[in-house]
């Protein structure tokens, strides 16, 4: 269906990544969203809160992210689309409530700005170190959505995505930004309402009695209700049945974890979302995302002119992985080349899915800046020998 | 045309970042070109060093740093002095004349177009349209932008009521620019 | 030289007629003479002086300086109808201020040339970098007090007894205000070159 028109800010905008992403998450039909400030990703609320009184909604400042990232779930148990934004140290503070977002199916979007770290680190410059945290952050067994944006356009288009899957999957999704992405300028085309896509919730046509919340079909999403519909519902963090109910034994356990994991890796194929630049008949293949990839296109380009066949792959949904896509790729490859803003994080999925058959060279970086151009190429370079 | 590296420079206070993302805004969005701006700032709220990255392109943008920019635009000594060594030679420079005095660090060939932008401003009944008058230069010296595209760019960026005032910074710092820029080349 | 944007400038006022919005020029003399002359006494009161004295408006004409007096006259097929003025001082402790004084022609009176007269010195005022403007209205013209309210202008003092009218009845005059110095505000807070969220 449609996005609703009262969020979509229609035009030829030239604005940064921050601004984009709240005006994607307005087009998606984000109408509730708790936060609290932290640097580099305080406009994204910022600009929702001065939005809301024209395109309706709620925004929260929370006393602390824990309280943040368990305020949007009670809201999406209302009925509504909600995101909770955020960066490194926030998200750490997250992690516990991820977990509970997973095992209850809530569909819900976080936005991390990333910045250096660990711990408080560099508040105002970028770093990508939070990839790993963001898929094996809470304890436990489930799975995630991540997406990397890597221009104020993506922020914009990607967000309407992470709402989109959010509801298709009921898992937590993540949008995982960097403070250059966050605050660089660029144009950003806003189309028409009716250009825009909204995938709405799945609302089940069952009657109170009849529905179970965690009953599935052989999507194994479950369908939802919402608060104040007249259903009797219990949803908890414990480990339960199809009527929700806490149910502590095995057989439960083995069901629900199954299930919950199954819902995204069943789905793997359908989750692959790269962008490939001259990867047929590469010999490199350099692996990057969000902000790298655009460093990383520069080295590509100069190696490209020195001769080399190197090919770009992009990942645009980071988790799940692309292992496949990788696998598939990697015999006729001497080497994939993975640049990150941190010290190898994605590069060991690389390595991992190509299982041995072909050389992984991660190009790590603490953070603070983005890599010089030339530290890639000398990687590709050394690839290619 | 391929890709143009601009950097601004100056204080914080004087419009450095505004100035930026109005010509960016007015290559994206009303030139159909490409444009990417990225900011730095000091960590003080007013009077420290400020400056912004702006790349150019008919072609996509990839890498939106600027190393080494062709045009320098600065508006306080200190910015003349952090960012000259970084000018290509023969490069443009568009500097604030009475707040700045050029020595022997501008690279070779470098063309040098000074204004007194302030004076212009406060002439104009606003000083802190400075950095307006200063885009207009750019404009005028350059030829980076259309008259046109930035004349819309200012429109959209500064509050409503006070366009009249903005617009005839931009054409005062226009018409100066295009004139020092006619003379240089005669 | 302040160079003038935006005009001359053409009206329509709400009964289809036509009005040129412009400055005065020192070719003006006879005409805006005329004008005021054509003016019945009441509508000339609020001035300071006998503008239906051919020596007083060859003076306005000898000391036209639009940095100190902004006159902004309203033509209709050649005739004066409307003026109006925008009052600074160079010197003193109010330079930021500038008054406005207007006075239309009868037959344009309730037609909306008030207000555009009104409208398009603001703006002017606005462009000079003026920060409050500042209207002296007498209790009883409710014409003119809607007409800057419109306009943004808000009551601020009253000064009662102040204006005796041709019956000799003390009446009320109103100082309305409008103060843009907010639109000022914020544009240096567009230039104010500072991340708001650099720290934790």
């Amino acid at each position: 269906m449609h996005a609703d028109p009262r969020g979509v800010l229609t035009g030829v905008h030239f604005i940064d990544g921050d601004h984009a992403a709240c005006e994607g998450a307005l087009a998606a039909g984000c109408r509730f969203v708790a936060g609290y400030p932290i640097t580099p990703s305080t406009e994204v609320v910022e600009r929702f809160a001065s939005r809301i009184p024209t395109v309706g909604g709620v925004f929260i400042q929370m006393e602390d992210e824990i309280a943040s990232s368990i305020a949007i779930q009670g809201a999406a148990w209302a009925g509504k689309k909600v995101m909770t934004v955020t960066s490194g140290p926030g998200l750490s503070l997250m992690m516990e409530h991820v977990g509970l977002a997973a095992i209850t199916e809530t569909p819900c979007v976080f936005v991390d700005v990333q910045r250096g770290g660990p711990s408080t680190g560099l508040p105002t410059l970028p770093a990508q170190a939070d990839m790993m945290q963001v898929k094996w952050g809470s304890h436990g067994d489930y799975e995630v959505i991540a997406l990397s944006p890597h221009s104020p356009q993506e922020c914009f288009d990607l967000m309407i995505k992470a709402f989109n899957l959010a509801e298709t999957y009921r898992v937590p999704v993540f949008f995982m930004m960097d403070e250059v992405v966050g605050h660089m300028t660029e144009r950003v085309v806003i189309p028409p309402a009716e250009q825009i896509e909204v995938v709405e919730r799945r609302w089940t046509r069952k009657p109170p009695g009849e529905y179970r919340p965690y009953d599935t079909d052989e999507s194994l999403v479950p369908e939802m209700v919402k608060a104040g519909d007249g259903y009797r519902i219990h949803i908890t963090g414990l480990t339960h049945d199809e009527r929700g109910y806490p149910a502590m034994n095995p057989t439960a356990q083995d069901a629900m974890v199954r299930r919950i994991c199954a819902k995204i890796r069943q789905h793997a194929e359908k989750l692959v979302d790269v962008r490939m630049d001259g990867v047929e008949g590469a010999e490199v293949v350099v692996v990057s995302y969000g902000i790298t990839s655009r460093v990383a296109g520069a080295a590509v380009a100069e190696a490209r002119r020195r001769g080399l066949k190197v090919g770009h792959l992009r990942l645009v949904i980071v988790w799940p992985f692309p292992a496949r896509l990788v696998r598939e790729l990697a015999p006729s490859l001497k080497a994939f080349v993975v640049p990150e803003l941190n010290m190898g994080q994605m590069a060991l999925e690389v390595e991992r899915a190509a299982a041995g058959r072909t050389r992984t060279i991660s190009v790590p970086h603490a953070g603070g800046t983005v890599h010089e151009p030339e530290a890639i190429l000398e990687k590709i370079l050394e690839a290619a020998r | 045309m391929s890709k143009t590296e601009i950097r601004v420079g100056g204080l914080g206070g004087q419009g450095v970042i505004l100035s930026a993302q109005i010509i960016g805004k007015a290559a994206s969005i009303y030139d159909d070109k490409e444009a990417t701006l990225i900011q730095s700032f000091g960590p003080e709220a007013r009077g420290s060093a400020c400056s912004a990255q702006v790349t150019i392109d008919t072609e996509t943008i990839g890498y939106p740093y600027v190393k080494n920019p062709d045009v320098l635009v600065v508006m306080s000594p200190d910015a003349y002095a952090q960012f000259i060594p970084t000018l290509k030679p023969g490069g443009w420079l568009l500097y604030e004349e009475d707040l700045i005095t050029l020595d022997e660090r501008v690279p070779q060939g470098v063309k040098a177009f000074g204004i007194p932008a302030t004076r212009f401003a406060e002439e104009l009944g606003r000083r802190l349209v400075l950095n307006i008058v200063m885009v207009g230069f750019f404009a005028g010296v350059t030829g980076l932008v259309s008259y046109e595209a930035i004349t819309n760019a200012v429109k959209t960026s500064v509050p409503k009521g006070t366009e009249d005032l903005n617009l005839r910074a931009l054409a005062r710092g226009y018409e100066y620019g295009c004139e020092l820029a006619r003379n240089s080349s005669s | 030289m302040v160079k003038l944007e935006g005009f001359p400038v053409e009206v329509t006022l709400r009964d289809g007629r036509s009005v040129v919005l412009r400055p005065m020029t020192a070719a003006d003399g006879g005409r805006l003479l005329e004008f005021f002359r054509a003016l019945p006494e009441e509508d000339r009161q609020f001035l300071k002086e006998d503008v239906t004295r051919q020596e007083v408006v060859e003076r306005f004409v000898r000391e036209l300086d639009y940095e100190r007096v902004f006159p902004l006259l309203a033509e209709h097929g050649g005739t004066i109808v409307g003026d109006a003025t925008l009052h600074r001082t160079k010197y003193g402790w109010s330079t930021h201020v500038a008054a406005i004084r207007m006075v239309v022609a009868r037959p344009f009176q309730r037609s909306g040339l008030g207000t555009a007269l009104a409208r398009h010195l603001v703006r002017h005022a606005v462009n000079v970098g003026v920060d409050k403007m500042i209207a002296e209205v007498v209790d009883n013209q409710i014409g003119a007090r809607r007409a800057f309210a419109k306009l943004g202008f808000y009551e601020e003092a009253v000064l009662k007894g102040q204006v005796k009218d041709r019956q000799g009845i003390r009446r009320d005059l109103v100082i309305m205000a409008n103060d843009v110095s907010h639109l000022w505000e914020a544009m240096e807070a567009l230039v104010a070159d500072y991340s708001p969220t650099v720290g934790e």
